[in-house]
């Protein structure tokens, strides 16, 4: 098996609105190592969350290929692309998507279900005890802060040991104190066997990525 | 945790909107269950009328089925009487095991109302071993036995008397009859002779009741006693298949309101998951994010609607059941004729067969939300953030 979890090769991606043709990603090519931790910053509007949502098999490029493990996603159909994503993808959120009426542990649990894996439970509390939140198993959403609740939505990405896990703006809607904890359960739970994808505005979860990359007008270059 | 939980939680996050389409299904249910509980109930009630009644020909001047049904079994007036020589002759003729003679008159009484007087003889009352009497059946020639309810409204007991305004005498309350359920609770029998004097019917009746040695006889005798002059030969068979043509028209109509009632509800049904549908598209697209495939939405949106559907339809079918006895007075009142006893029989079958209903009938409405549903596309409806 290939060293890069992830490649893209030429991507592009753009979109119809009204009259206006927006080319949201341009010709972007990147290769992502096995357990990096990677970020990528850009103003609101660059392509950003278009080329995460490209890489998280989200959205399918207009051009180009993406290479998940060696392989060429593009070219899966709709339910082998929604097994992968039930199965080698986690994702996070800049606005948690908890359902209000589960608890943090089905919270967690959702994605299992998805995935069809019934013996959840111990993970589950497993993770959830790992973003500190082992006394909050039976609260709901509409009882826990926002960074709690962010919190639960980083274990609910790697519910399923994903390969790769995609987080968009996870800080986007947290203050700095809250912000700080899940940043810290973040990168602790992706030392494990894990890949990590950010989109971030934030400077100081970009700092902590291995790499960095900007995103200007749909256009990917390498931070120094 | 299954998709049955989540899609139960879900529901639980709008309760009223989830609770007013529950109503919505549930009274459409509670029509159904009591239109199949009538169907069933009705033919059923007018049977037992008429194995009751123990007649199976019934003998009056000319008139129709329907007339002769109401006379046979309930009672009424006519502006014709039978010369009360038939009975005699229809008593003669072979295969002819019992012929009551029966007079029948109405007096206005108290509220509008019409208090029956039914005069009946010995063979009446051997044909009606049913009725029990507390007290005595005509132990002198002024007694009168009231009916049940005849004898509430007319707040009387056994010894009492009783004198009616445009009858020229009194008499004594011999017996009241064990209430049946039926019209006869509103009755007043006398005996033939006293009814066809106080009446001043001597020698006249509305009818002869006549009930057969052995069934198989039936066209025989019928014919038989066509063969006499000025009379009306109807079946009980032909009464009861009447009565039923009559209610059925009644019935169809019934059916037309049913229908709109639950075309109403799977519409409800159907918006209601529409906007709960359009409500959750960036959830939908979150749940395809995180592994959820098109079929598995679908399942639960389907979900979602049958267990509202469910709900509607099993809360309506106990409903409509409990309401029966509320509902067979209600339309007691509006029916051409109405049986003695319940005329609604709302069974576990038919309960059953309504709450499957609605649950089929849920989860149709809810195919179309639930495909919309499944085709969310991920990345557009999370582009909405």
């Amino acid at each position: 098996m290939s060293d890069s979890v992830l490649e893209l090769r030429g991507v592009c991606r753009s979109f119809q609105r009204g009259r206006e043709r927006i080319e949201a990603v341009r010709e972007v090519s990147l290769r992502i190592a096995r357990r990096a931790r990677v970020a990528i910053v850009g103003p609101s509007g660059s392509g950003k969350t278009t080329l995460l949502q490209i890489m998280g098999c989200l959205d399918r490029p207009n051009a180009g290929a993406v290479l998940l493990d060696g392989e060429d996603i593009s070219r899966l159909v709709e339910s082998q692309v929604t097994r992968l994503r039930a199965r080698r993808i986690g994702f996070v959120f800049q606005s948690f998507h908890l359902q209000p009426t589960l608890t943090a542990l089905e919270n967690v649990l959702l994605p299992a279900l998805f995935a069809g894996n019934r013996n959840g439970a111990s993970r589950a509390r497993e993770l959830l005890a790992l973003v500190g939140l082992e006394t909050r198993l039976h609260h709901r959403p509409g009882e826990l802060s926002g960074g709690e609740m962010q919190r639960v939505a980083v274990a609910r990405a790697l519910i399923n040991d994903p390969g790769i896990v995609f987080a968009d703006e996870p800080t986007g809607s947290l203050d700095s104190t809250s912000a700080a904890p899940v940043i810290d359960g973040l990168f602790s739970l992706a030392q494990r066997d894990l890949t990590l994808v950010l989109v971030t505005h934030n400077n100081e979860l970009a700092r902590r990525a291995d790499l960095r990359f900007v995103m200007r007008d749909g256009r990917l270059t390498q931070d120094a | 945790m299954t998709l049955f939980d989540l899609a139960w939680r879900t529901l639980l996050r709008r309760p009223v909107r989830s609770v007013l389409t529950i109503i919505g299904v549930a009274l459409a249910s509670a029509s159904l269950c009591s239109l199949l509980g009538f169907s069933r109930g009705y033919a059923e009630a007018l049977k037992r009328d008429f194995a009751r009644a123990g007649i199976h020909l019934f003998v009056s001047t000319e008139g129709c089925a329907m007339e002769a049904a109401t006379l046979a079994l309930h009672g009424g007036e006519v502006p014709k009487f039978l010369a009360q020589e038939r009975a005699a002759e229809v008593r003669r003729i072979p295969g002819v095991r019992v012929a009551t003679e029966i007079l029948v008159f109405a007096l206005p009484a108290e509220g509008g109302r019409l208090q029956m007087f039914y005069g009946i003889d010995n063979e009446w009352r051997a044909l009606k071993p049913h009725l029990k009497i507390s007290g005595e059946w005509f132990p002198r020639a002024d007694s009168i036995v009231l009916g049940a309810e005849a004898a509430e409204v007319l707040q009387r007991r056994i010894g009492d008397r009783i004198a009616f305004p445009d009858l020229d005498r009194d008499f004594v309350v011999s017996g009241v009859l064990a209430r049946t359920g039926g019209e006869e609770d509103g009755f007043l029998y006398l005996p033939l002779p006293v009814a066809q004097h106080v009446f001043r019917k001597e020698g006249k009746l509305t009818g002869v009741g006549v009930a057969l040695a052995d069934i198989e006889q039936l066209p025989a005798v019928k014919g038989r006693i066509e063969a006499l002059p000025d009379v009306y030969v109807v079946t009980s068979e032909q009464m009861l298949q009447q009565i039923l043509k009559m209610v059925g028209s009644s019935r169809v109509l019934m059916a037309a309101v049913l229908a709109v009632a639950v075309a109403v509800a799977v519409l409800g049904v159907l918006n209601t998951m529409l906007m709960s549908v359009t409500e959750q598209a960036r959830e939908f697209g979150f749940f395809r994010c995180v592994g959820a495939s098109r079929g598995q939405l679908l399942i639960l949106i389907l979900l979602e609607t049958t267990i509202l559907a469910a709900a509607g339809g099993l809360l309506g079918a106990c409903g409509g059941a409990v309401a029966s006895s509320w509902m067979d007075r209600g339309l007691r009142g509006t029916l051409p004729f109405a049986p003695s006893g319940s005329m609604i029989a709302i069974t576990l079958d038919i309960i059953f067969l309504v709450a499957l209903g609605a649950m089929v009938l849920g989860a149709v409405a809810g195919l179309y939300p639930a495909w919309r549903a499944a085709s969310t596309v991920p990345a557009e409806a999370l582009r909405h953030e």
